[in-house]
C-alpha cells in the first residue's frame, strides 16, 4: 500500500477536536504476536492457543492474555482446520463465561422449595448419601446420569468409569445420543468401527459433493469455508426440503419430500447398478454383501421413487450421472440423516453410494458425518456409556479383560451389560423406576423430543410446574441433580442440588473434532465462586464415595489423558504415540489414530513458528484420512452393505394436522438450547429473540396469515404461538422452526431410529392457524 | 457482574473460598492439614496456568500468516485523485454465518452490545411479488446481506452534524467520526437512512465503522473483511463520479428496480460506495426479512418538547404583536413574557436531548450544510431579539423604575421589534421543520412537518395567547377571538392528520403505509387519546365561546391544555411512527 494513504489527521484546534480520550477508547496498536493492529485497551502480553467449544468442527482460536487472563480472543491462523477464521460463537466464546447467572455455589432445594447456597462439604455430602441410599433402597439400576459431548474427554473417561466401575450404577446417556448415535452405528455397522473417514481437505478436494440434510453455511460455517476454498469448480448436489443457505449454493438442489431421503438414495445405487457406475474391482476387494444390496435395491426404480420423493426421474438421473461422473466424490450428511425414524439406515445408504463407486479413501471422497458437539467424537469413543472405554464393547470379555488390565480395576466391577438408551431412562424416569438423575451439562427439560403440553411460567427460583410429560418425570424424581455453568436453565430450575461447573476455558482437556482431531482446551480464565471444573467435581465425588483409592491415578486432565492413551492401545483410534498436552499443542491438533512409532504430525499447514521442521519419512500429514488401503475394521477387513426397507413416516399429515413441522439449527450464531449463546450481547443482536416459524407465502395467504401475524401451531403433543417468517425456501404445505426455542420441541413427536435410539426430530404433523 | 452468592453462603468455617491461590500449589494434603481437598480444588480452579504449562509455545509470531489470509481482499494501491475505498460485497460468496459482525466487535474493542456491522436477509415472497415467478418455477431464494458504513460520497451524517464531527478523508473518502468533538444530538441517526451511527448512552455521543483506516493505512484489511470465512467482503476502489452517475441518472428502471439493493434506502439520497454484487443475479422482487414489520422509532421526548414549546412560543409573539397592532394593551405583556418563558423552557429541553451539552457550543459550525446547525442559529436570533422585547414586557408589567430609560427607548421600536420577532421566529419554524424533512424519511415530507409545525404553533399560539389574555382584565374579547381560531385550526389539524393517516393506511404502495400501520398497530393509545382530547378541548372551546357560567378563562385554560395534551400526542406520533425505510434486517420475532 502506498505511502499517501497513510491517515495523519490534522492538527485539534479550539473548534475541531480530531483527538481525544474518547479518541483513545477505540485506538488500535499492533503488538508482538502477529495478530495484527488490535484495541490498545486489550493488548495481550501473552497468546496461547485452545480449540472452540461449541461445535465439532474444533476450530483453534489464539486467546489474548493480560496476566494470565483471557481478555480477547482471534481465531488462529495457521490452524489446519479453521485457518484463521471462526463464526460468531467462536469469537464471542469468552463473553459466554461472564453472567450474571453463572452458579457461583452449590445450591440445595430447602424445604420450601428456594434453592439455597451450601458448602461443597454438604454438597458431596448429600449428593454421596442420598445416591447410596437410593441405589441401596431400590437396586443400582434405580440411578442414571445424562451426560453431554461439550465436556472434556479426560472428564467423559472419568465419568463413565466412576459411574459403572466404581458407584457400581448401569444406566447412562448422553446428550450425543440427540446428535450422533447414528453415525455411530451406521459407522461401526458398516466398517467395524465409529470411524469417520474424511479429514476437512477433502472438502478442498473433491470435485463432487453430496450434502443429505446438511447445511453446512449454518451449522457449520468453518467446514463451508473449506468448500468454498475448493478449486475444482465442484458440482454440488443438496438433498434437503428446504432451500437453505447451503441449498443456495448447490448446483443441483435436491427439494425431495421430507424423509423420503433412504428411497432416494437406494435409488440412486439402483440407477448405478443398472448403469454399470461402479467401482467393481473396490467393491470386489474391500466390501463383504454387494450382492445382497444390489438385488434388494432392484425394487427402487426411478418411476417408484420419483413418485415417492417428489422428485423428477431426470432429477435422479442427473444426481447418479453426477456421482458417476466425479473423480473425487464426498457425500456429507448432518442431523437431516442422523435425526429421522429410519437414520441408522439412511447413514448406511450413503456409505453403500461411497463404497460402491470406490469414493473412499482417496482424496475428496468419503462417506462422511459431519459431527454436532465439539467433543460428541470424545464421548463416542471415551465415555464409556454405550461403547466400553476405547470403543470397545461392554458385551466383549476380551474387552472388559483389557480395559481391566490398562485401569488396574477388577474384571467384576466392569458391567458386561448395555446402559438403557437416553428415551429408555426418559421413561423410567416417568414410570418411577429411576429414582435419582444425575444431568451434566445438558438441558433435557428444553432439548428433549415431544415434551408436549404447557407449562405454566413461573418465578425464578421456584421450580416450575409442569405438565410435559419429561418434565413431570423429573419433577417426580427423588433426588434431580444438575451440574451446569448456569443456574436459570430449563433443566436446573428443577434440581434438589446444583453443583456449579466452570465452563470451556476455564479447564484444562482435550476434545475430539469431527475429523478425528484430538485438540486443546486451556484454563484462561477463572471459574466465578466456587464453581468446579467438571473433572475436579467428579474427583470429589469420587473422595466423598470413598473411591479415592480406586481413581487416585486420575488425578489431573493431563495424567487421565495419559490413561486414555492406555485405553487406545491396539485399538483403531490408537494415539499411544501422543507424547503429552505439549506434544498437542506444538503440533496444532493430533488426528487419530496415530500409535506409537510415527514420529511427528505435521506438515507445512500445521507447524507452530518454533517446531522442529518436519521429519523425514515417518513424518505424516496434519490432514489425513482413513482407509487409503482399503481395509476396513471388520475381522475380513472388507466394509459392509447393511439396507432394510423404508418404513413410512409415522405421523404423516393428515386433514387434521395438514403440514409438516421440520426443524433445525436457526442461526450461526445460536448454540442448541441457547444455554451459552443467549449470554453475549453481540449473539443477541444476530438470531430472533423469540421462536418463529417459517411458513410458504402461498400457505400464509390461504390462512389469512400476515408477516407481521402470531401464529398457533398445533400438534397432537402441543399448541405454541410464534411469530411468522414468509418465505418461498419452505415448501407449501412444511412449516420450520428453530430448535432453539424451548416451545419447539414440545410439538415434536417421540419416534426412535430402532438401531441408533436416537431421536427422529426432523418430521411430525401439525397445524397452523392465524391467532 | 458475577453473582456474590459465595457471600450468602452458610459456609462451615472450614471452607475458605476466599483463599488466594497461589499458581504452583503443594502437592496434595490428605494428611489432616488445615486444607481440604475441596480447599485445594477451588484454590486450583483460580489458579491460571496455560502460559505456564505452555510458555515455551507462546514466542513472538510470526506476522506473515496473517497477511496472506488477506492479501486478496485490499487494493495493491491507494487511491488516486477521483477515487476513493469501497466496501464490495459478493453476495454469492456470503452464507449468512455473520462472523464478521462479531470480528467487528472485538477486533476494535466495542463496548459489549455495540455492533457497527449487520447482516440482514433478502428472502422471495412469490405470492407478494410483482414480478415474481410462480414458484413452481422458481425455487425460494434467501440472500443474506452484510453491511456496515457505506462510505457514502454524499454522507448524510456529515452534512447533518451541526458541530463538523463527521470528516470525509479526502484521499481515501472513509467517513470518519470525529468522537471528542461529537455533541451525542442523535441527528446523524436520523440522517442516516442504513442506521449506521450508534448512539452509546455510556459515553453520550455516537461512534461508528471508519473502515478501519489505520488498519488500511498499514496493508491490513478490515476487521469484517479479515474474519470472513467465505471471503465475502473487500475493499475496492471505487470512483465517486461514477457512484453518482449510477444512482443519479433518470432511469425508469431504478424506480422499480432498486439499483443499490433490493428493499433498501433510496441509493439517491446519499449515494453509497458499496457495491453489492452477485454473478448469479440477485432478483429485484425480493423483500427484507423484516418488510412489512410495523416498527417504532424513538420517541425523542426532550426534542418534542422542544420543539412544541419554542413552536407555541412563536404562536404567542403573534398573537401578541397582532394584539398590539390592535390596540390591546391588557395582557399583551403577560402574553409576551409568556411566549418568552415557554420559549426559554423549550430551548432547556433541547439541551436535555444532549449526550455531551458541554461541547454544544460548537453547534454553529455546521450551517453551511446542516438544518440543525441552522435552526440552532435561528433560536438563538430568536433569544437575542426577544429579549429586549421581553424585558420591556417586564418593565411596563412591574414598574421597574431603575430600567425605565430603556423601556422608553424601546417603546417607539416596539412595533417594528415585534414584527422581527415574529419574522425570525417563523423563520426558525421552517428550520425546525428542514431538519425534519432533510432527513429525507417519507413520513416526514414537507407538507407533514411543516403542516404540523406551522400548525401546531398557530394552534398553541391562539389557545394559550387566549388563555394569558382572559386571565387579564378587559382582554376576553380578544381572547374569544383567539379561541375561535384556535378551534378551527384543532378541527383543521384533526381533520387533516386523520384522513392522511387514512389515507396511508388504505394505499398498500403509499410509501408511508407502512408508517400509517405503526400508528394503528403500535400507538393505538396515543390514536384514542388524541379523539378524547380533541373532543375535550372543542367541548371547552365552545362552552369558552358562549362564555358559559361566565367562567370563559377556566373554559378557555381547559382547552389550551386539551390542545397542548392532544400535540403532545400528535408530536409523540411525529416520532415514533417515522421510520423510513432501512438495510434489510433478521427476521422479526
Amino acid at each position: 500500500m502506498s505511502e499517501e494513504t497513510t491517515v495523519t489527521p490534522p492538527r485539534d484546534s479550539l473548534l475541531r477536536r480530531w483527538g481525544g480520550t474518547f479518541t483513545e477508547e477505540l485506538a488500535l496498536r499492533t503488538g508482538d504476536f502477529g495478530l495484527g493492529k488490535l484495541p490498545a485497551r486489550l493488548q495481550p502480553d501473552a497468546v496461547t492457543r485452545a480449540v472452540c467449544g461449541f461445535c465439532s468442527t474444533g476450530c483453534s482460536l489464539d486467546i489474548h492474555l493480560r496476566n494470565g487472563e483471557a481478555v480477547n480472543l482471534s481465531p488462529t491462523a495457521n490452524y489446519p482446520v479453521n485457518l484463521g477464521m471462526a463464526c460468531p460463537k467462536g469469537w464471542e466464546a469468552l463473553s459466554c463465561l461472564a453472567a450474571s447467572d453463572r452458579a457461583t455455589t452449590p445450591l440445595l432445594r430447602g424445604a420450601n422449595g428456594r434453592p439455597r447456597a451450601i458448602s461443597w462439604e454438604k454438597a458431596m455430602t448429600e449428593f454421596v448419601s442420598r445416591l447410596k441410599n437410593i441405589m441401596a433402597a431400590h437396586g443400582p439400576e434405580s440411578v442414571a446420569f445424562l451426560s453431554t459431548g461439550q465436556i472434556c474427554t479426560e472428564e467423559m473417561a472419568l465419568l463413565g468409569a466412576l459411574w459403572k466401575f466404581g458407584i457400581g450404577a448401569v444406566h447412562c446417556d448422553s446428550n450425543t445420543r440427540q446428535c450422533m448415535a447414528t453415525a455411530h452405528v451406521a459407522y461401526k455397522q458398516s466398517f467395524g468401527f465409529d470411524a469417520p473417514p474424511f479429514t476437512y481437505a477433502d472438502f478442498e478436494l473433491s470435485d463432487t459433493l453430496i450434502f443429505v440434510g446438511s447445511n453446512p453455511c449454518i451449522a457449520h460455517p468453518i467446514m463451508w469455508q473449506r468448500v468454498m476454498r475448493n478449486k475444482n469448480k465442484p458440482r454440488i448436489i443438496v438433498l434437503d426440503p428446504r432451500r437453505t443457505e447451503t441449498a443456495m449454493n448447490a448446483t443441483q438442489h435436491l427439494a425431495l419430500k421430507p424423509k423420503s431421503d433412504l428411497t432416494l438414495l437406494y435409488a440412486v445405487a439402483n440407477l448405478l447398478i443398472h448403469n454399470d457406475w461402479l467401482d467393481k474391482n473396490y467393491i470386489e476387494q474391500h466390501t463383504g454383501n454387494f450382492h445382497e444390496f444390489a438385488a434388494f435395491v432392484r425394487r427402487f426404480t426411478p418411476d417408484m421413487a420419483a413418485a415417492e420423493t417428489g422428485l423428477t426421474v431426470g432429477d435422479l438421473y442427473h444426481f447418479a450421472d453426477t456421482i458417476h461422473r466425479g473423480k473425487a466424490v464426498s457425500f456429507w450428511w448432518t442431523m437431516g440423516v442422523n435425526q429421522s425414524h429410519e437414520a441408522t439406515r439412511t447413514a448406511q445408504a450413503i456409505i453403500n453410494l461411497a463404497l460402491m463407486t470406490g469414493n473412499i479413501g482417496r482424496p475428496g471422497t468419503g462417506a462422511n458425518s459431519i459431527t454436532g458437539q465439539c467433543n460428541a467424537m470424545g464421548s463416542r469413543l471415551y465415555s464409556n456409556i454405550t461403547s466400553l472405554l476405547g470403543g470397545r464393547d461392554f458385551l466383549n470379555a476380551a474387552h472388559r479383560d483389557q480395559v481391566a488390565q490398562v485401569l488396574g480395576v477388577p474384571l467384576e466391577r466392569i458391567p458386561a451389560q448395555n446402559s438403557l438408551a437416553y428415551d429408555e431412562i426418559v421413561d423410567r424416569v416417568c414410570d418411577g423406576k429411576i429414582k435419582a438423575l444425575w444431568v451434566i451439562g445438558t438441558n433435557p427439560s428444553h432439548s428433549w423430543i415431544a415434551r408436549g403440553g404447557p407449562e405454566a411460567s413461573s418465578g425464578s427460583d421456584q421450580a416450575p410446574k409442569s405438565t410435559s410429560r419429561l418434565n413431570r418425570g423429573l419433577d417426580r424424581l427423588e433426588f434431580l441433580v444438575v451440574q451446569d455453568m448456569y443456574t436459570t436453565t430449563e433443566t436446573a430450575r428443577r434440581a434438589h442440588l446444583l453443583l456449579p461447573a466452570a465452563g470451556w476455558g476455564e479447564k484444562d482437556g482435550t476434545m475430539i473434532n469431527s475429523e478425528r482431531r484430538i485438540g486443546l482446551v486451556k484454563k484462561v480464565s477463572r471459574a466465578p465462586g466456587q464453581a468446579l471444573s467438571d473433572f475436579q467435581i467428579l474427583r470429589l465425588v469420587a473422595h466423598y464415595w470413598g473411591l479415592g483409592e480406586m481413581f487416585a491415578g486420575w488425578d489431573s486432565p493431563e495424567a487421565v489423558f495419559q490413561i486414555v492413551k492406555r485405553l487406545s492401545t491396539g485399538q483403531p483410534c490408537d494415539i499411544t504415540g501422543i507424547r503429552d498436552y505439549a506434544h498437542l499443542d506444538e503440533a496444532g491438533g493430533i488426528q487419530w489414530p496415530f500409535p506409537a512409532g510415527v514420529s511427528a504430525a505435521r506438515d507445512a499447514a500445521a507447524v507452530t513458528e518454533n517446531s522442529p521442521p518436519p521429519v523425514d519419512g515417518a513424518g505424516v500429514s496434519s490432514e489425513r484420512r482413513l482407509f487409503a488401503d482399503g481395509r476396513f475394521f471388520h475381522e475380513d477387513g472388507k466394509a459392509r452393505f447393511y439396507f432394510d426397507l423404508p418404513r413410512p413416516v409415522p405421523e404423516p399429515a393428515d386433514g387434521e394436522y395438514p403440514f409438516i413441522l421440520l426443524t433445525g439449527r436457526g442461526t450461526s450464531a445460536q448454540w442448541h438450547t441457547n444455554t451459552r449463546t443467549g449470554k453475549s450481547a453481540v449473539l443477541r443482536t444476530l438470531y430472533p429473540a423469540s421462536a418463529y416459524a417459517e411458513i410458504n407465502p402461498q400457505d400464509a395467504a390461504r390462512l389469512g396469515i400476515g408477516a407481521a401475524s402470531t401464529v398457533a401451531i398445533t400438534s397432537r403433543r402441543a399448541r405454541i404461538q410464534c411469530a411468522v417468517f414468509l418465505t418461498d425456501t419452505v415448501k407449501v404445505g412444511q412449516v420450520f422452526m428453530p430448535m432453539h426455542y424451548e416451545v419447539t420441541n414440545r410439538l415434536t413427536r417421540a419416534e426412535f431410529d430402532p438401531h441408533s435410539r436416537q431421536p427422529g426430530y426432523k418430521h411430525c404433523a401439525v397445524r397452523v392457524e392465524k391467532v | 457482574m458475577m453473582k456474590t452468592a459465595l457471600e450468602t453462603a452458610d459456609l462451615p468455617v472450614a471452607v475458605a473460598p476466599r483463599r488466594v491461590a497461589s499458581p504452583t500449589m503443594p502437592a496434595a494434603d490428605f494428611s489432616g492439614g488445615y486444607q481440604s481437598l475441596i480447599d485445594r480444588f477451588l484454590a486450583e480452579q483460580r489458579a491460571l496456568t496455560a502460559v505456564e504449562k505452555f510458555s515455551r509455545h507462546h514466542p513472538q509470531m510470526d506476522a506473515g500468516d496473517r497477511t496472506q489470509l488477506y492479501r486478496d481482499l485490499i487494493p495493491i494501491r491507494g487511491p488516486q485523485p477521483g477515487e476513493q475505498y469501497a466496501f464490495t460485497v459478493d453476495l454469492d460468496k456470503c452464507s449468512g454465518c455473520k462472523a464478521c459482525v462479531s470480528a467487528c466487535h472485538s477486533l476494535n474493542g466495542l463496548d459489549e452490545d455495540e455492533v457497527w456491522r449487520k447482516v440482514g436477509l433478502l428472502t422471495s415472497n412469490s405470492y407478494a411479488s410483482d414480478i415474481g415467478c410462480l414458484p413452481d418455477e422458481s425455487p425460494g431464494i434467501q440472500q443474506h446481506i452484510t453491511t456496515a458504513c457505506h462510505h457514502c460520497v454524499e454522507p448524510a451524517c456529515l452534512e447533518g452534524c451541526p458541530v463538523l464531527a463527521y470528516d470525509k478523508d479526502p484521499i481515501t473518502g472513509i467517513v470518519r467520526h470525529l468522537d471528542d468533538q461529537c455533541i451525542g444530538c442523535n441527528y446523524c441517526v436520523m440522517k442516516c437512512p442504513y442506521e449506521v451511527p450508534k448512539y452509546s448512552s455510556r459515553l453520550g455521543i455516537v461512534r461508528k465503522c471508519d473502515m478501519c483506516a489505520n488498519r488500511l493505512a498499514v496493508g491490513e484489511a478490515p476487521a469484517c473483511a479479515q474474519a470472513c470465512p467465505s471471503a465475502a467482503i473487500k475493499i475496492t476502489l471505487v470512483k465517486p463520479v461514477e457512484v453518482e452517475s449510477q444512482y443519479r441518472q433518470s432511469n425508469v428502471l431504478a424506480a422499480v428496480r432498486n439499483p443499490f439493493l433490493a428493499d433498501s434506502p433510496d441509493p439517491q439520497i446519499t449515494l453509497p460506495a458499496t457495491r453489492f454484487i452477485s454473478l448469479r443475479g440477485l432478483r429485484a422482487d425480493l423483500f427484507a426479512a423484516d418488510a412489512d414489520h410495523p416498527r417504532l422509532d424513538e420517541s425523542h421526548w426532550p426534542l418534542a418538547i422542544m420543539l412544541l414549546l419554542t413552536q407555541a412560543a412563536v404562536g404567542m409573539f403573534l398573537v401578541a404583536g397582532i394584539a398590539r397592532l390592535n390596540g390591546v394593551t391588557d395582557g399583551s405583556n403577560e402574553l409576551v413574557l409568556a411566549a418568552f418563558t415557554i420559549f426559554v423552557a423549550g430551548l432547556g429541553a433541547s439541551v436535555a436531548h444532549l449526550g455531551q451539552p458541554f461541547r454544544a457550543w460548537r453547534c454553529f459550525l455546521g450551517w453551511r450544510r446542516s438544518w440543525l446547525s441552522r435552526e440552532i442559529i435561528l433560536f438563538n436570533a430568536l433569544a437575542a431579539v426577544a429579549a429586549p422585547v421581553a424585558v420591556f414586557a417586564l418593565c411596563a408589567e412591574f414598574h421597574l423604575r431603575w430600567l425605565e430609560p430603556l423601556a422608553r427607548a424601546l417603546q417607539k421600536m416596539l412595533a417594528p421589534m415585534d414584527a422581527v420577532v415574529v419574522a425570525i421566529g417563523l423563520i426558525a419554524v421552517f428550520t425546525s421543520s428542514m431538519v425534519y424533512v432533510d432527513t429525507k424519511r417519507p413520513f416526514w415530507s414537507l407538507r407533514f412537518v411543516a403542516g404540523n409545525f406551522f400548525g401546531a404553533g398557530l394552534l398553541l399560539g391562539t389557545a394559550f395567547g387566549a388563555g394569558v389574555l382572559s386571565w387579564s382584565n378587559g382582554a376576553l374579547p380578544p381572547a374569544r377571538c383567539a379561541v375561535g381560531i384556535a378551534l378551527a385550526v384543532n378541527a383543521t389539524l384533526f381533520l387533516w392528520r386523520r384522513l392522511e393517516h387514512l389515507a396511508a393506511l388504505r394505499q398498500t404502495k403509499s410509501p408511508v403505509h407502512l408508517n400509517a400501520r405503526v400508528v394503528t398497530e403500535m400507538l393505538p393509545w396515543a390514536l384514542r387519546t388524541s379523539v378524547v382530547l380533541f373532543a375535550l378541548s372543542m367541548a371547552a372551546g365552545v362552552l369558552a365561546l358562549a362564555n358559559f357560567l361566565h367562567a370563559a378563562p377556566a373554559w378557555i385554560t381547559i382547552t389550551a391544555l386539551a390542545m397542548l395534551g392532544s400535540e403532545l400526542v400528535a408530536r409523540h406520533i411525529f416520532f415514533a411512527a417515522s421510520a423510513g425505510k432501512r438495510m434489510p434486517g433478521g427476521v422479526p420475532a
